[in-house]
């Protein structure tokens, strides 16, 4: 890709490129007297190749810090590098440049409803300059692809308020993966989805981070997907503790 | 990159006006209806000045000798003929002939109404306005109180057109002086005047005894073929006295259309009109795209999220408001080509569609909309993707 390849990580003594790390993270919602902390001294690193589980009660901060390591808000306090680019206090332009490379699920899907399955997984691949230069028929094999990996082969041109909810969530899967990401952010992916396609995406997940060497970091209840971690972190209250 | 990478992009602005194509409808009528009400404005502005022109256009020669303080036909000011008579001595002028111009009342017989009369005094032997009828019948104009009545005068004049076709005159009387119209020409009317009349030289004098005999309103200066009017008319300023000067006839009727358009209040109406019209399209592109925004916030955080940036994001509002105006100009060329046709028809205004007005209201309502367009992405602006999740 760009010249971002060569300010990405640094191996660390595990001869794996770190790609995040965060050190002694502090966040507060509000100001002054107001203000609430939603995270407390938070320290993780997650390599290449990794996929690290997020649990934690509702409320303990899980979207806030990974809406924090994809770089939709700026840190404000300690030290947060993704992808070889501080983030504490980081400006509009860096954080756009770091969330071109990072894959995001959401909790909602946000699918554009004027675009067919297709079209929303070939926008996702559209922000990246090379892709773009491959064409659009390139585009187009890569999101159909990528459609028939998660199992929706046959609806690749439905628009969306054709789709269940679920089929609507794996669409959007397909959508964050498609790019190949080095980097991807998920939020409880497998909420809507039975325990045969949640499976299948998990599955996906993993050859992401075998096959790309992409760092994961996946928010989850499901105790029936936990197996395919490298390490299960556990939030609470704002604060890290050790995994189950 | 690419110079070609935009067209790979899937169209966003395009896939999202069209996908729901009722709206679209609603939206294109609506912007549509706002630039028929522009170019029902500037039309009826340019026909009204057009009109304006109507007499001047007759003037039978090529420059035209005024008052320096001249601005318009309904204010006929004085000049001397003798000055009219000094460009005789040019060389390239073949002939002067003076125009008298006066404004008087004049009595509808049955319904004793007072209206405005404009008044044009023509030498028979070289009349300074080109008048077909009056070639026809030169001799009726010789008559004491003849008087030829301009068919395009307002009804409220009396039925005189009528009556004279039916009866060859029709008495009246003309600042308290007996008057019979005994001939009819078309013209068409003025801002100035509700009636148009044509007589002779001498009749006006008559009726206009306060004038001195050297008195004129308006030179015509008749050029030798091939001559230049522009010689002749730089000749003329460099010797005549700064009392009167001397314009093409281009120039003369640019003076009237200025004086009715920066002098009277209407060009300020039509202006406004115009402004009506512009700020109801902004209104209606605004709104469509306002409710767009605030309808997708979700998705437009996404795209914020993915790694579009806000520039990317914001543009494709403004193109949605650009399609909208660039989709409405169509319909709306079209109706407002058939209103100026009805217009025509109905009044006797000089109203057509012409190419430099349609490009003016194209990219004013290209302007207006991306502006609008602009306006309604505040709220993408300040929208902080973080605050979807
Ligand atoms: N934009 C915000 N402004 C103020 N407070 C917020 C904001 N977003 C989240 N919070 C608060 O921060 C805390 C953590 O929220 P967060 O969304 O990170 O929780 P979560 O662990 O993802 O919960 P869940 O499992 O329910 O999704 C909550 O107490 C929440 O009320
Ligand atoms: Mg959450």
């Amino acid at each position: 890709m760009g010249p971002l390849d060569t300010a990405a990580g640094s191996p660390d003594h595990t001869g794996r490129e770190l790609r995040i790390k965060v050190q002694h993270l502090n966040h507060w919602f509000g100001e002054g007297d107001t203000a609430k902390q939603v995270l407390t001294d938070i320290n993780l690193s997650v390599h290449a190749g990794e996929i690290v589980i997020l649990t934690g009660p509702s409320g303990s901060g899980k979207t806030t810090l990974l809406t924090m390591l994809g770089g939709l808000r700026a840190a404000q306090s300690g030290s947060l590098r993704v992808l070889g680019e501080e983030l504490l206090e980081a400006d509009n332009t860096t954080l756009t440049r770091l969330r071109r490379q990072a894959g995001f699920i959401f909790q909602a899907h946000n699918l554009l409803p004027y675009l067919t399955a297709l079209e929303n997984v070939r926008f996702g691949l559209e922000v990246s300059p090379v892709w773009l230069g491959q064409g659009r028929l390139a585009m187009d094999d890569c999101a159909a692809a990528m459609l028939g990996h998660v199992g929706l082969g046959e609806r690749v041109h439905y628009y969306p308020e054709k789709l269940s909810g679920g089929q609507k969530q794996r669409v959007a899967i397909a959508r964050a993966l498609a790019p190949s990401p080095r980097l991807l952010l998920a939020d409880e992916p497998t909420a809507a989805l039975d325990k045969t396609s949640g499976r299948d995406v998990v599955d996906l997940f993993r050859q992401l981070a075998d096959s790309h060497g992409a760092a994961i970091v996946m928010v989850t209840h499901d105790n029936k997907i936990l197996d395919i971690a490298d390490r299960v972190v556990n939030l609470e209250d704002g604060r890290l503790v050790a995994s189950a | 990159m690419n110079p070609f990478a935009a067209l790979r992009r899937t169209p966003l602005a395009w896939r999202q006006t069209s996908h729901r194509p009722m709206r679209l409808l609603a939206a294109i009528a609506g912007v549509s209806f706002a630039n028929v009400l522009v170019f029902f404005q500037l039309g009826l502005a340019s026909g009204l000045y057009a009109s304006q022109k109507r007499p001047l256009q007759r003037l039978n020669g090529e420059l035209v000798m005024v008052s320096r303080r001249y601005t318009n036909l309904g204010e006929p000011l004085n000049l001397p003929r003798s000055r009219l008579m000094q460009a005789l001595g040019v060389q390239g002028v073949e002939a002067v002939t003076p125009l008298y111009i006066g404004k008087t009342d004049w009595l509808n017989r049955d319904s004793r109404e007072k209206k405005q009369a404009l008044i044009f005094g023509l030498a028979p032997e070289n009349p300074a306005l080109r008048i077909p009828e009056l070639e026809a019948d030169r001799g009726k104009l010789l008559r004491p109180d003849g008087l030829f009545f301009d068919t395009l005068s307002k009804e409220a004049a009396g039925p005189v057109a009528r009556i004279v076709a039916k009866d060859g005159y029709y008495d009246t009387e003309l600042r308290g002086k007996r008057a019979v119209v005994n001939g009819l020409f078309t013209m068409g009317l003025t801002f100035a005047a509700d009636i148009n009349l044509l007589t002779s030289a001498s009749n006006f004098k008559t009726w206009f005894p306060d004038q001195s005999s050297d008195d004129i309103q308006l030179g015509v200066i008749q050029l030798q073929p091939g001559v230049s009017r522009e010689q002749v008319q730089a000749t003329l300023a460099s010797f005549l006295d700064p009392s009167v000067r001397v314009l093409t006839l281009q120039q003369l009727e640019a003076v009237e259309v200025d004086h009715w358009r920066n002098n009277t209040s209407f060009g300020l109406i039509f202006n406004l009109g115009v402004l009506v019209g512009l700020i109801v399209g902004a209104i209606i592109v605004y709104q469509i795209l306002y409710s767009d925004v605030s309808d997708h916030l979700p998705e437009y955080a996404t795209m914020k999220a993915m790694g579009y940036s806000d520039r990317f994001v914001v543009g494709i509002i403004v193109q949605e408001s650009v399609l909208l105006a660039a989709l409405a100009f169509v319909p709306s060329l079209v109706l407002a080509i058939g209103l100026y046709a009805v217009l025509a028809n109905s009044t006797s205004l000089l109203i057509a569609m012409t190419a430099q007005r349609a490009v003016a209201v194209f990219t004013l309502t290209l302007t207006m909309a991306a502006g609008s367009g602009w306006l309604a992405t505040g709220k993408l602006r300040r929208l902080d993707p973080a605050d979807i999740f």
